[in-house]
């Protein structure tokens, strides 16, 4: 049974320096999905005031989800990626069989 | 004795040149072919294309999967006659009939005939006194005399009237248009790759999930954006999501 999947994310403070991030260079976040952590299709991009969404109606399976952050700049963050399994809540299936005796 | 005194008025006479053309454009090629039905008749008052009822000229755009003779039936002219007359107000003598009682209009008698001269020794079709019109229905094509008597309450008769005539030509035409198939192309995969589903906010995105064989056949009832769903028996997947549709690229080669 397909479920819906929250997201979060926190934004960076700083940069891959270590020094400080000014928060107005940052351009937003870009999600992209995978259903097997190899091949990748972005989901969708998300202005900076935005730090949640909800990818609806996910299928049973495990799924990737990546999250890179742009600056004004055009730079782009590593990815960083995490994953979660849709559980398959399905009743089990039927018996294989069923046999009587005396 | 008095007799009445009867007026025969109608008429109808019909001659067409009827014809019907189906043309189905182009006839012949690879499923699925996309085809222009069209139709142009001359003389025919309506007309049935494959069982329905169509206007008698026009065109239809279709899609054929398969060698399929298409036909279109029309018809033209009437294969009835309506007939009217005037009730006879006066006996032979003058006097007035009278409205009601002793005397009074009891009926009208109608004869008709293909031939001139039997018209008078046909059956007659016995009308009541308050009718005026009278059709009649499903004639064969030919040429039809028809004479009327009046007759009142005592069973006395006028004479017939003079005879009249009309022409029935109702005609039916017909045409096909054959289609044919020469072969059926295939619907099916470009590329091995197949695809999920995934909602969002306005829209949706393809996630890939597996590959299935090149030239895996695509189901053409389903599609969006160009992908077909293709079975998902035929998958090999990449990960452990494994949806019950996915959909691939896939076009007619």
């Amino acid at each position: 049974m397909a479920r819906n999947v929250n997201v979060s994310w926190v934004l960076p403070t700083t940069r891959e320096s270590g020094k400080p991030l000014n928060p107005a260079d940052i351009a937003g976040v870009q999600l992209s999905l995978s259903a097997d952590n190899v091949n990748w299709t972005v989901y969708d991009t998300f202005p900076p005031a935005v730090l949640t969404t909800v990818i609806p109606e996910l299928d049973i399976g495990e799924w990737f989800v990546a999250g890179v952050v742009k600056d004004t700049a055009g730079r782009s963050s590593k990815a960083v990626v995490s994953s979660i399994v849709v559980p398959d809540e399905t009743a089990p299936g039927n018996l294989a069989s069923l046999v009587l005796t005396f | 004795m008095r007799k009445f005194l009867l007026a025969l008025i109608f008429w109808s006479t019909f001659s067409y040149g009827q014809a019907v053309d189906l043309v189905a454009t182009p006839s012949t090629g690879q499923a699925p072919l996309p085809v222009a039905l069209t139709w142009t008749s001359t003389g025919v008052d309506a007309c049935v294309k494959d069982g329905v009822s169509v206007p008698v000229a026009g065109s239809q755009n279709l899609t054929v999967n398969a060698t399929t003779t298409y036909s279109i039936a029309c018809t033209g002219g009437k294969n009835y006659s309506d007939i009217s007359w005037t009730a006879p107000t006066q006996n032979t003598d003058g006097s007035t009939i009278p409205a009601t009682g002793v005397g009074s209009l009891g009926g009208f008698r109608l004869y008709y005939s293909t031939n001139p001269a039997t018209v008078e020794t046909a059956t007659p079709i016995n009308l009541t006194k308050d009718l005026r019109t009278y059709r009649i229905v499903g004639q064969p094509n030919a040429v039809y005399y028809y004479k009327m008597t009046a007759y009142n309450t005592e069973n006395v008769s006028s004479a017939f009237t003079g005879a009249v005539n009309n022409t029935i030509n109702f005609v039916q035409v017909a045409d096909t248009a054959p289609v044919t198939i020469t072969a059926a192309a295939t619907f099916s995969t470009t590329a091995p790759g197949v695809y999920n589903l995934v909602k969002k906010a306005n829209g949706f995105i393809l996630v890939y999930v597996g590959i299935v064989p090149l030239n895996t056949l695509c189901d053409i009832t389903q599609t969006v954006n160009g992908y077909y769903a293709v079975p998902v028996s035929l998958v090999t997947w990449s990960g452990t999501v494994k949806p019950i549709v996915v959909v691939a690229q896939c076009s007619l080669h």
